[in-house]
């Protein structure tokens, strides 16, 4: 026990001052008796100057001096030592590293340190008072609020339950600024920082107190999957070694039935990594690389899976004159393998090479069988109606799918062709600029004007639209959402899907239906999650209509940096108080004044009834 | 005298005074003796003497065994009752006061006396015998011993062994001596009435205490002044205290008692919130028998 102000104690000079009080006379009053013959019997016990006697038996006397003592006591602050982390504010903030580094499992230790560092919050969150708040912000590569400020036990306890690894690194930069965040508010906050020391020193300025409590030891053996890649028969793997110690261990490779494909035993000094590259291996969906060391202190990053094989490109076919727009909006799209023609090179043997066709002021009298994308188709033509060139006027607001975040508000079309039949798409008043239509069972979207008899080409809105036409032409494009460990799952699907199934490693199923974009429950389990859209496709019969599914390899986070442990750390360039074994300091002054108060109403009690 | 000494003394009509041993009276009286007298009460035979009053010759018997015998019958005398009253300052304490709640009973029991053709003597003092009654004889007495009862103070310093030793001198052997005192005496009573035992006195104690000294009303510190020496004494009385104070008042109470009981004297103890006669009459089992 500590007192946090001494001074306070000047007040037990009051003891004394009663005791002197007690044992002096005191000032009697005149009480006539018939005789005092039975009191003269009472002498032993009756002493006219100082009476000790009085004193031992006197329990108001000893109340008394109870109550000065702890009234001295409590202006002292005194405050009992423990391993606990409370500061003792009114409102404790703690940041807890939830960094890879905190899976680390100490020699010694049966947990890791994560759960060491959630024991000690719930060591804090116990015994703190019921008035004194406590906020939880999680410390990764950005600084997450795990609780807000809350007295309620119960919802901080809860809190801490899913406090779980959320990043690679930790940046208590970006702690600190949710911290301030919630500090601005508080009359008497206080900081604790939870972690290993494995971040960078933060030249921010906190106002209020702060405490380090280190966890962890200098000595850790960790080998780590770094990276793995499937390209065709080839797997290419990263093995480093982040620990402090040299390892050793075997890395071995699955495929997605669990056979083992590879094996390599490697030896790795502390800092080094070291790339294993396996050839011929059996096709297989994904892969999975795992190391078996059993000093290995660091398990979340002995796994990793990589999906197998380079995505097909769809093959585009682009038959223009020359059309550096529409060129370069389609080389943005990575899923595409185009080549470029004249039209006068076009024939119609090249309808089979490829799976899409753009078609610019040009379009043969046989339409391939897969989707086409025309600007400025003559007039006439085989496929469908269009008028001469004529004034477009102002475009209508979109409504199509296909206009999904295209923004034509300042896009102006100067002369066009106006179609007829097929599903309108790009309208003005004075007729339709874009329609689809869907000959031989596969879209057409046609455009009456040409690139640069407007301004579209030079809008954003133009390669948005381009992506969402290519899109919709070779299906879904999964990718558009996060599959990151220990980030929410987002789906952020393309325009057509409505809705987006999820299979976790684990065989459980997410569903994500629209509006989009979807927020899913946190990713914690490292593995291969299965993708599939339902929904109808955009036009009924292109490729979207095949409900295409595909494989997410969803790894832990990897630090690259050595796993080092710092048992203290430096604020603005200034120490921050702390340490191994550092012992919080709980005040109690409260209840002793509680105490106090009662024994001052005791006394009062037993003053009243003459004893 | 603080109000007049009214009681409701026809309750104790029927009330006389038991003693325990012989008496010894000048004046034919009611109360029986071991002396052959000329009571009713048969005593004894004697074989007849010339000169014996034929009038007590037991014809009946004389009819059986052909014997003269003579008829022996116990004598009755009367009895004398000193009441000896402390007239000390510690007395006169107490609401109603201890001093005029042992007039009270001094009247009651003499009205019981004097019923009972008994002699009744009263003296009061502090450390001698200061006044006097004395004795008288029959219930036209009355009168004149309730004004002499009437007329006395408690107002003086007093020690009770010297008051006792003063009375003895006045009494006659096989007599009964009833005295009332509340015994706050710092001399002791103990000699004063070993002295009157041995003058062959009869004797009964009546203990007289007010409320208030058996659990004194004030607490804290006081200065307690004695009302009949004027001595001061400085107490802080706290819960400890009183409990002390509660034993030293049991002890003395019971020193007394065990000196009574040890000596074969009769003690009561009375507290001066009770009402006299009621008090006699409660004791009545232990020293009254009745009349009829």
């Amino acid at each position: 026990m500590s007192l946090l102000q001494p001074w306070g104690l000047l007040a037990a000079l009051t003891v004394p001052l009663i005791l002197i009080l007690y044992m002096l006379k005191r000032k009697s009053r005149l009480e006539p008796v018939s005789s005092t013959l039975l009191w003269e019997k009472l002498e032993q016990f009756i002493s006219p100057a100082i009476n000790i006697s009085r004193l031992r038996r006197n329990l108001l006397f000893f109340l008394q001096l109870a109550a000065a003592l702890l009234l001295a006591l409590s202006l002292a602050r005194p405050a009992i030592n423990w391993a606990g982390a409370g500061a003792g504010a009114g409102t404790t903030i703690v940041i807890v590293d939830t960094s890879i580094s905190m899976a680390v499992q100490d020699l010694g230790e049966n947990e890791t340190r994560l759960e060491r560092a959630k024991q000690q919050i719930r060591d804090l969150v116990t015994s703190k008072g019921p008035r004194e708040q406590v906020a939880l912000v999680g410390m990764a590569e950005q600084g997450s609020l795990i609780s807000g400020i809350s007295t309620e036990n119960s919802t901080l306890l809860k809190s801490i339950e899913n406090i779980t690894i959320t990043g690679a690194e930790a940046n208590l930069d970006e702690a600190l600024v949710v911290v301030e965040n919630i500090a601005r508010s508080q009359e008497e906050p206080a900081l604790i920082i939870i972690s290993d020391g494995h971040f960078s020193d933060s030249q921010l300025k906190v106002d209020f107190p702060v405490t380090y409590l280190p966890i962890g030891q200098k000595r850790v053996e960790n080998l780590l999957i770094e990276d793995m890649v499937a390209d065709g028969e080839r797997l290419y793997l990263t093995l480093r070694n982040n620990g402090t110690v040299p390892s050793r261990g075997v890395v071995q490779i699955k495929d997605s039935q669990e056979r083992a494909v590879g094996q390599r035993e490697v030896e790795l000094p502390p800092g080094e990594s070291t790339l294993l590259i396996w050839r011929e291996l059996a096709p297989s969906p994904w892969y999975r690389g795992e190391i078996s060391s059993s000093a290995d202190q660091l398990a979340l990053d002995n796994y990793c899976f990589t999906v197998s094989g380079q995505q097909q490109k769809s093959r585009l076919l682009l038959v223009t004159a020359g059309n550096l727009f529409l060129e370069r909006a389609l080389a943005l799209q990575p899923s595409l393998s185009i080549t470029r023609v004249k039209p006068e090179h076009y024939q119609t043997a090249l309808a089979g090479e490829y799976d899409l066709f753009v078609f610019d002021g040009y379009l043969p009298e046989n339409l391939p069988r897969a989707p086409v994308l025309a600007f400025d188709p003559p007039h006439p033509n085989h496929h469908f109606k269009t008028s001469p060139p004529a004034a477009a006027g102002p475009l209508l607001p979109p409504s199509h799918r296909l206009l999904t975040h295209v923004d034509l508000v300042e896009v102006r079309i100067s002369f066009s062709k106006f179609l007829s039949g097929g599903q309108p798409l790009l309208q003005s008043p004075k007729g339709t600029l874009g329609a689809e239509y869907s000959p031989q069972g596969q879209p057409l979207i046609a455009f009456g004007f040409a690139l640069q008899a407007g301004d579209l080409p030079l809008r954003p809105a133009f390669p948005i639209l381009i992506r969402n036409i290519i899109d919709y032409f070779t299906g879904l494009d999964l990718k558009l959402g996060q599959f990151a460990y220990g980030q929410p799952l987002i789906i952020n699907p393309p325009y057509q899907a409505d809705e987006i199934t999820v299979g976790t490693p684990g065989g459980e199923i997410i569903n994500a239906a629209a509006p989009f974009p979807y927020q899913g429950p946190l990713l914690l389990e490292s593995g291969i999650y299965t993708v599939s859209a339902g929904g109808e496709p955009a036009a009924g019969e292109g490729k979207g209509s095949e409900e295409p599914s595909r494989v997410v390899a969803v790894n832990p986070p990897v630090s690259t940096k050595p796993l080092t442990y710092r048992d203290s750390i430096k604020l603005n360039g200034e120490p921050v108080a702390g340490g191994p074994g550092h012992r919080t300091q709980a005040p109690v002054y409260t209840p002793l004044l509680l105490i106090t108060l009662l024994l001052v109403g005791l006394e009062w009690w037993v003053d009243n009834r003459g004893y | 005298m603080e109000r007049p000494l009214t009681l409701d003394l026809h309750r104790l009509d029927r009330l006389i005074i038991s003693f325990r041993g012989g008496l010894a009276g000048f004046y034919s009286g009611q109360r029986l003796t071991n002396k052959y007298g000329s009571s009713l009460e048969f005593a004894d035979y004697r074989p007849y003497l010339p000169g014996d009053d034929i009038r007590r010759i037991d014809w009946l018997l004389y009819g059986r065994s052909n014997r003269l015998y003579t008829r022996l019958n116990r004598g009755e005398v009367d009895a004398t009752v000193n009441f000896l009253l402390d007239g000390s300052g510690s007395m006169n304490w107490g609401e109603p006061s201890k001093g005029w709640r042992t007039l009270q009973l001094t009247l009651a029991l003499s009205y019981i006396s004097l019923q009972s053709y008994d002699r009744v003597a009263i003296g009061l003092g502090c450390h001698d015998v200061g006044t006097y009654l004395p004795p008288l004889y029959g219930k036209g007495s009355f009168p004149r011993l309730s004004r002499f009862l009437e007329q006395q103070e408690f107002n003086r310093e007093g020690d009770l062994n010297r008051l006792l030793a003063s009375f003895q001198k006045t009494v006659k052997p096989r007599q009964m001596t009833v005295l009332i005192s509340d015994f706050l005496s710092p001399g002791g009573y103990r000699a004063g009435l070993e002295r009157l035992l041995a003058a062959r006195q009869e004797l009964l104690l009546i203990h007289v205490a007010s409320p208030d000294e058996l659990e004194p009303p004030f607490a804290g510190p006081v200065a307690l002044q004695d009302v009949e020496t004027a001595r001061k004494k400085e107490v802080t009385v706290d819960p400890h205290i009183r409990e002390h104070y509660r034993q030293a008042v049991k002890e003395h109470r019971e020193e007394i008692a065990d000196f009574c009981r040890r000596r074969d004297i009769n003690y009561l103890f009375y507290t001066t919130e009770d009402d006299p006669v009621e008090f006699l009459l409660a004791a009545a089992p232990r020293l009254f028998k009745n009349m009829y």
